[in-house]
């Protein structure tokens, strides 16, 4: 089941944000100011080799949809700004009160907000808002019995590289390795070509070729971790080409809620054969009522302060 | 060095095969790369995402922790090795985002640093400059700063890599006062931040070897890996990772880690300051370093051979020897090359490592007058000598003390030539001499050779051979070995019939086009792949049938001009050298590249110098205008000097160069096309002269440019289409690559059969010894006895000497050297029967022993004439004798039909004054010597000479010999034989002491075609122009400026001077700058004592003392300015320019402030 927010359509081709900032922030807060605390995740396709979740958002309001963009792009800032405290207050009171910084103050808060979202390439703040959409629902989930998460990296601040990856690696006590990861592939699907079989398909298709390449830097990047994570981390390669049971697979697709199919991922063992033991395989759909708006959205939340 | 495109190292690479895995085959990974070898030889760079995906794989597999159990450092580096050569194939694949291509190249560069093929990081940054964002906003492009920063490091163009610190450094500085944040650490700024900051000091500590830089590099690396940087750069953390375990490695390969314990700082600086700048060694540079019994580096090591292939960095190692040597031990370093243009080459190199290290290059001499070695103190002496063989074997004969006092190493530089060609034995016989001087270090640099060891036991038979050699198997590029032929299209071939005739019957005649094909194989393995150029030009044969063309009808495309077509093509991919065997075809291949060539604008400065120096209309000048040139000895050095240097900054795309080595061109390419048969070859017919294993070896070894490409191509030409056998051509036998003494050559034991036949009928007969290897033999032995003859306390046998030649002491032919050893008693015989006088003059000429007698029979005559010239004029004359001025000596020697007689009667000098009035069956045409001399001599300009010389003869043959005839004979043997002349007639015991003398500069002014002694000291001091060199020395001499003076008052004329007053283009102004400098030593200066003070010129009346920044020079403005609010208030003057740019390129970060009338320069305040 998802929320249906058609009556912000007719406003939002006017290009404005019909729910301000700052009751779009009261909403998130109200909510728990969390992604999770306004979806829902349904297990799906329990009996498939793939098993998989569908996301799918609870209120029916536009202000929880608002909430929903105003917590990534919040997210989005406090990651970028991270310790420089003036500049995510800056851009945060400006955007809640609906005002906008000048001189220094602009440019301060134009640093931190250009990434991805100065271009203002709808294609590119799509994917970006996905990688966050999974990133935020990943990072929120409550903790998992035997194991906890070690690493879950945000998405990178600014490059548009054509390769969107995820990892989480898990501690789980008493495995193998004493970690597992998976490695996942995330695409978007905004209905304007094929089908979400078809992108699911394809995603299973490209993530080792996607994956090398995040693999092999974060195998690298990891060089200062702790010693057992660290040589984990730098085995990663090395365990995935070896089929271990440490390494797995995962696709998330973004998709508009009126594209959600009632069957997916049924047919991903044979798109993806490397890895074959059990739970190799995941999938996560993330069902958002016209995504690219809502990518919008969540980019005119950053930019409303310039 | 293990090369990527081997089954086992790939197999070792990927480790075990899965089927249906994630990685391929070791087999189809081949296959991949090998197909896109050859799509990248077509100029496709597409690459598939799963073959991506392999190279990414492997960069991870190699990230093992050595602490995993069962790491296996050998399997790491194939895997690096193999990711980064498929890395390297990608980042030219275009359909990928910038971020993406730019993460591959880094990915590259640090896999090529951590398999050891350090230039390839350098080549692969070349791919991708144009990526590197240094003009736009920090902000658009944070995401891949760190990455950039990474990409223009692991590169080390230091320009490049000063000019984007500097950007990059300012911008983030102004981000900070945005932020209003001292660092900005901990936002998403961060991690960007800290590596480019730790790239700055890397860079800072490659350059100064300051410790405190290294720790900073490496703690902001640990901030980015840790995150204390900043969270969420995933790709700086990758950077950062390899930057600081590369880190680690750089320190251990940097020259200030690197040089044995007690070599001065200032030795590392020399490298890493000067240009080319030398942060990091190659791997065999390294190992020779770290050598623990025999270094070459250690000033206890008295003989060594370093011995390893072409394009392993031996160049450097020779000047690592030198510097080392200076900073250590007194005395000074003579480097012999027998290659001129590598002579030239270190000139150029080694100038800049010297002034950083306070020393001096010694400026060229005359051989004639002789004199010892200038001091360093002189204005034209200096620390190290730069030589040929026949240099120091002439001042070794003249001067047999004197030549090597206070010589403390000799290094002697492709030392395989002592059994290449003629001039072999020279270097030889020079070797033998020198190893009779224990006191003397005596280091020699060879090729890779098979028979090291023999050398080494002949160099040092003391030690143990592999302690006396150094080797190593490394060298720089990939090389990809192809074929090259001429196709015919005969598919579309046109067909024309041609009616019958009263006396022929019908024909058809049938126009083929044709194509120059390709033929490409990377590895022995692999399918040969066929590339076509497609039509380049036709041919026209009788009949329909294609098996009826055999015997093509004149004016159709011929073979050379069909692999010019080839050459043209490939110059699309970079430079393109071309070998072929004689001059003629050089010239003449050359010019069929240039008709495929459009205009270049990049050559225009040359181009305009070669027209300037030969005329507009000499053949060269054309094909230069196109971007392709020829390189062989019948130019003049000046014009080969800056061939060289066009084709080493990429002005000329192609050159065609004859393949003798010692005077073949010594610089890198993209590509080579040998366009020579090669031993063994069936195609060779009798007598051809046929390219030997070490030639092409040579040629081959020029195929790939170390940091420019990673991958050289090297094409050998045939005439039809080839076997696959014939690939083996260019993989010559080792065992085939042994240096053997020119004295055992089928040519030389010929030589020696008719000497010693001569001798049985005549024991005068060793006169009539000349141009063969029994002459050379001859004279070295008469040498031998002559010197052994002066000592004050001679030991041993005279002959003993004969002991050191390489021929005789490691023959294994005892036979042969035991009839060398038979003829040298002859000629000690008559040596002993000869009067002592006269036979000593003979040993110091440095020809055969029968010119020497001819000329020394003809000094007397000289005398004889001098002494009447003075008792006819006794009345003027003083008791002292003087030297007559150049143009009384010319009329004397003129007078007595000296040059005619010479020519008539030296086979040294005859064959090199030859003129015919067409190229093709033309006509021998007589020009009289002396007149054309004197002209030559008065400054005339070589276009003016022609027409003077061949008046009616087309200008460019006219031009094409002028300028053979002056290089060689005025260049060479004729002034090399009037300098001996003059020498014996100014000497001749019989002259009475107040005769006047000939002018002692003679042949100098011969060699040089120059007429004041000004011009003589500006081309001795390395101007090579003797365009500007004869208009600037007319003028100083009409002044009266002399030595210091000239130097003066040449650099008060300052750039915009020489240009406006004497028409001075590039290559000329380069030249000046050199000649007019006032050493400096601004870099030692600032990094040992904080500041270094330039005195200014054309100060701006009442500007204040404070802050001011310098204008580098550009087109408009040539000099150095000093500038405050966007104004010029003053210009570096000439002689400061070199040093003040040498400086600012030194990437030191450095602020200036004007004082006085001076500039004063520190180093900024670090950041952190």
């Amino acid at each position: 089941m998802s929320l249906r927010w058609g009556s912000m359509r007719l406003e939002r081709e006017v290009g404005r944000v019909t729910v301000p900032a700052q009751r779009a922030m009261e909403r998130a807060l109200a909510a728990g100011n969390r992604l999770v605390d306004l979806t829902r995740r349904e297990p799906r396709g329990q009996e498939q080799v793939c098993r998989w979740e569908l996301v799918v958002t609870i209120g029916q309001e536009p202000e929880d949809r608002a909430a929903a963009a105003w917590i990534i792009a919040d997210e989005i800032m406090k990651a970028r700004t991270d310790l420089d405290d003036l500049g995510y207050r800056l851009w945060r009171e400006n955007v809640l009160a609906g005002t906008k910084p000048v001189g220094v103050d602009r440019e301060h808060v134009l640093l931190h907000a250009s990434p991805v979202f100065e271009a203002n390439d709808t294609t590119g703040v799509t994917g970006y808002v996905g990688e966050w959409l999974w990133y935020l629902l990943t990072r929120d989930l409550p903790p998992e019995p035997g194991r906890s998460v070690v690493v879950l990296d945000p998405p990178k601040s600014a490059v548009n590289d054509g390769g969107p990856d995820g990892l989480v690696i898990h501690r789980v006590p008493g495995s193998e390795l004493g970690f597992v990861f998976r490695l996942w592939e995330m695409k978007k699907f905004t209905g304007k070509s094929a089908t979400p079989a078809d992108t699911i398909r394809k995603a299973w298709q490209q993530i080792n070729n996607e994956g090398s390449r995040y693999m092999g830097q974060f195998s690298w990047g990891g060089r200062a971790l702790a010693p057992d994570l660290r040589i984990f981390v730098g085995s990663m390669p090395r365990q995935w080409v070896d089929r271990k049971e440490s390494g797995n697979g995962g696709v998330s697709i973004a998709l508009n809620a009126t594209d959600t199919p009632s069957a997916a991922f049924d047919l991903s063992h044979t798109h993806f054969t490397t890895h074959t033991h059990e739970g190799a395989l995941q999938g996560l759909m993330v069902a958002i009522d016209d995504l690219e708006n809502f990518a919008k959205d969540v980019r005119r939340y950053i930019w409303s302060a310039l | 060095m293990e090369r990527t495109l081997d089954p086992e190292v790939l197999a070792s690479a990927l480790g075990e095969y899965r089927p249906g895995g994630v990685l391929p085959s070791a087999q189809d990974l081949l296959r991949a790369m090998t197909d896109l070898e050859i799509a990248a030889f077509r100029g496709e760079r597409e690459i598939e995402d799963e073959t991506l995906a392999t190279a990414w794989y492997l960069h991870g597999l190699a990230a093992l922790d050595p602490d995993t159990p069962g790491y296996d450092a050998d399997r790491v580096r194939r895997a690096f090795a193999a990711s980064a050569h498929l890395m390297d194939l990608a980042v030219g694949d275009r359909r990928r985002p910038p971020a993406e291509r730019l993460q591959i190249a880094f990915a590259a560069q640090a896999g090529y640093r951590r398999c050891e093929q350090d230039p390839n990081a350098t080549a692969v940054y070349r791919q991708v400059r144009g990526l590197i964002d240094t003009s736009g906003e920090l902000r658009l492009h944070i995401g891949t700063l760190a990455v950039e920063a990474g990409v223009v490091f692991l590169g080390f163009e230091r320009t490049d890599l000063g000019r984007a610190l500097r950007r990059w450094r300012r911008q983030l500085r102004e981000v900070r006062a945005v932020m209003r944040r001292d660092s900005l650490a901990r936002t998403m700024y961060g991690p960007a931040e800290a590596v480019v900051e730790a790239v700055f000091h890397l860079y800072q500590y490659l350059g100064t070897g300051e410790e405190a830089d290294l720790a900073s590099a490496r703690r902001l690396l640990v901030d980015v890996m840790t995150e204390t940087a900043g969270r969420g750069d995933g790709l700086a953390r990758w950077v950062a990772a390899h930057l600081f375990q590369l880190s680690g490695e750089m320190a251990r390969s940097s020259l200030y880690r690197l040089l044995p314990a007690g070599t001065p700082a200032a030795v590392a600086r020399s490298f890493a300051m000067s240009e080319p700048p030398v942060m990091t060694l190659w791997p065999p540079q390294r190992q020779l370093l770290q050598l623990e019994r025999g270094n070459p580096l250690d000033p206890a090591t008295s003989r060594s051979l370093i011995s390893v292939p072409t394009s392993a960095g031996k160049t450097l190692m020779a000047q690592l020897v030198i510097c080392s040597h200076l900073a250590q031990r007194p005395g000074r370093v003579v480097y012999v090359s027998p290659m001129r243009s590598l002579g030239r080459e270190m000139r150029s190199a080694l100038r800049g490592r010297l002034r950083v290290l306070g020393r001096r290059l010694a400026a060229e001499q005359p051989e004639f007058p002789l004199s010892t070695w200038a001091s360093a103190a002189e204005s034209d002496g200096g620390d190290v000598e730069i030589v040929t063989p026949e240099r120091l074997m002439h001042m070794i004969r003249n001067n047999p003390e004197g030549a090597l006092e206070d010589v403390g190493l000799v290094v002697v530089d492709e030392a395989h030539h002592l059994g290449q060609g003629d001039r072999g034995f020279v270097l030889e016989s020079l070797l033998a001499l020198l190893q009779a001087r224990a006191d003397i270090r005596l280091i020699l640099l060879s090729a890779a050779v098979g028979n090291k060891g023999d050398i080494a036991s002949w160099l040092d038979p003391t030690r143990d051979e592999r302690e006396v050699y150094f080797t190593d198997t490394w060298r720089g590029p990939r090389r990809l070995h192809g074929l090259i032929y001429p196709n015919l299209m005969t598919d579309q071939a046109e067909l024309t019939e041609r009616p019958a005739t009263a006396r022929t019957s019908s024909q058809v005649i049938a126009t083929v086009p044709v194509e120059a094909i390709f033929a490409v194989r990377p590895t022995a393995a692999s399918d040969i792949s066929l590339l076509t150029t497609g039509e380049v030009g036709t041919r026209r044969y009788h009949g329909r049938n294609p098996r009826q063309w055999r015997k093509a009808l004149p004016n159709g495309i011929v073979n050379y001009r069909v692999f010019a077509a080839g050459a043209a093509e490939l110059t699309n991919a970079g430079s393109v050298l071309m070998v072929v065997g004689t001059r003629r075809d050089a010239r003449n291949a050359a010019l069929a590249i240039a008709e495929h060539l459009p205009p270049r604008p990049r050559a225009a400065a040359l181009a305009d110098y070669l027209a300037e120096a030969l005329g507009e209309e000499h053949p060269l000048v054309r094909c230069v205008r196109h971007g392709a040139a020829y390189h062989h000895s019948a130019l003049p050095e000046d014009v080969l000097h800056a061939v060289e240097g066009a084709l080493r900054r990429g002005d000329l795309l192609a050159i065609a160069s004859t393949s003798t080595l010692t005077d073949g061109v010594n610089l890198p390419v993209r590509t080579v096309i040998v366009h020579h048969k090669v031993d063994g070859d069936p195609l060779t017919y009798d007598g051809e002269r046929t390219l030997s294993p070490a030639e092409l070896l040579n040629a081959i070894g020029r195929a790939g440019r170390a940091g420019r490409e990673s991958e050289g191509w090297i094409f050998l030409t045939r005439p039809y289409e080839p076997r696959p056998a014939e690939f083996e051509h260019l993989d010559p036998d080792p065992e085939q690559l042994r240096v053997a003494s020119t004295l055992m050559t089928d040519e030389a034991l010929a030589s020696l059969a008719a000497a010693e036949q001569t001798l049985r009928d005549d024991a005068d007969g060793i006169f009539a010894l000349a141009d063969s290897a029994a002459a050379d033999f001859a004279s070295f032995v008469w040498l031998v006895l002559h010197l052994h003859a002066t000592v004050a306390q001679p030991q041993g046998h005279p002959l003993d000497a004969l002991d050191g030649l390489f021929g005789l002491s490691r023959t294994g032919n005892a036979r042969a050297a035991d009839r060398w050893y038979a003829l040298a008693d002859r000629i000690a015989e008559k040596f002993e029967n000869t009067d002592p006088a006269p036979a000593g003059r003979w040993a110091a000429t440095g020809t055969s022993l029968g010119s020497a007698r001819y000329l020394d029979w003809l000094a007397k005559r000289l005398a004889v004439y001098l002494e009447r010239w003075a008792t006819e004029n006794a009345d003027g004359m003083s008791a002292e004798p003087q030297e007559w001025p150049l143009q009384r000596t010319l009329d004397f020697l003129i007078e007595h039909q000296v040059f005619d007689l010479l020519l008539e009667h030296c086979p040294e000098v005859t064959p090199h004054w030859a003129f015919k009035d067409k190229e093709t069956r033309g006509t021998a045409m007589t020009v009289a010597i002396a007149p054309a001399l004197r002209e030559w001599v008065s400054g005339v300009a070589i276009p003016d000479l022609a027409r003077s010389w061949q008046p009616g003869v087309p200008a460019a043959w006219a031009l094409d010999q002028a300028v053979r005839n002056i290089s060689t004979a005025f260049g060479h043997a004729l002034s090399w034989t009037v300098g001996a002349l003059i020498n014996l007639v100014n000497t001749n015991p019989a002259l009475s002491p107040a005769v006047p003398r000939l002018n002692t500069h003679t042949a100098w002014h011969i060699r040089h075609g120059v007429d004041t002694e000004q011009a003589l000291t500006l081309l001795s001091a390395g101007v090579t122009s003797r365009r500007i060199a004869h208009l600037l020395g007319r003028e100083a001499a009409l002044l009266g400026h002399r030595a210091d003076a000239l130097r003066q008052w040449t650099a008060q004329h300052h750039i915009d001077g020489w240009t406006e007053l004497y028409r001075a283009g590039e290559y000329e102004i380069q030249d000046l700058l050199e000649y007019v400098r006032t050493p400096a030593d601004l870099i030692n200066r600032i990094i040992d004592g904080g500041t270094a003070t330039t005195p200014l010129t054309r100060l701006v009346p009442g500007t204040p003392d404070g802050p001011v920044t310098l204008a580098r020079p550009s087109r408009d403005r040539p000099t150095i300015r000093i500038v405050r609010d966007k104004r010029r208030v003053a210009t570096v003057p000439a002689d400061r320019h070199l040093d003040v740019l040498a400086m600012l390129d030194s990437g030191l970060d450095l602020r200036h402030q004007l004082h006085g009338s001076d500039l004063i320069t520190s180093r900024a305040n670090l950041l952190r």
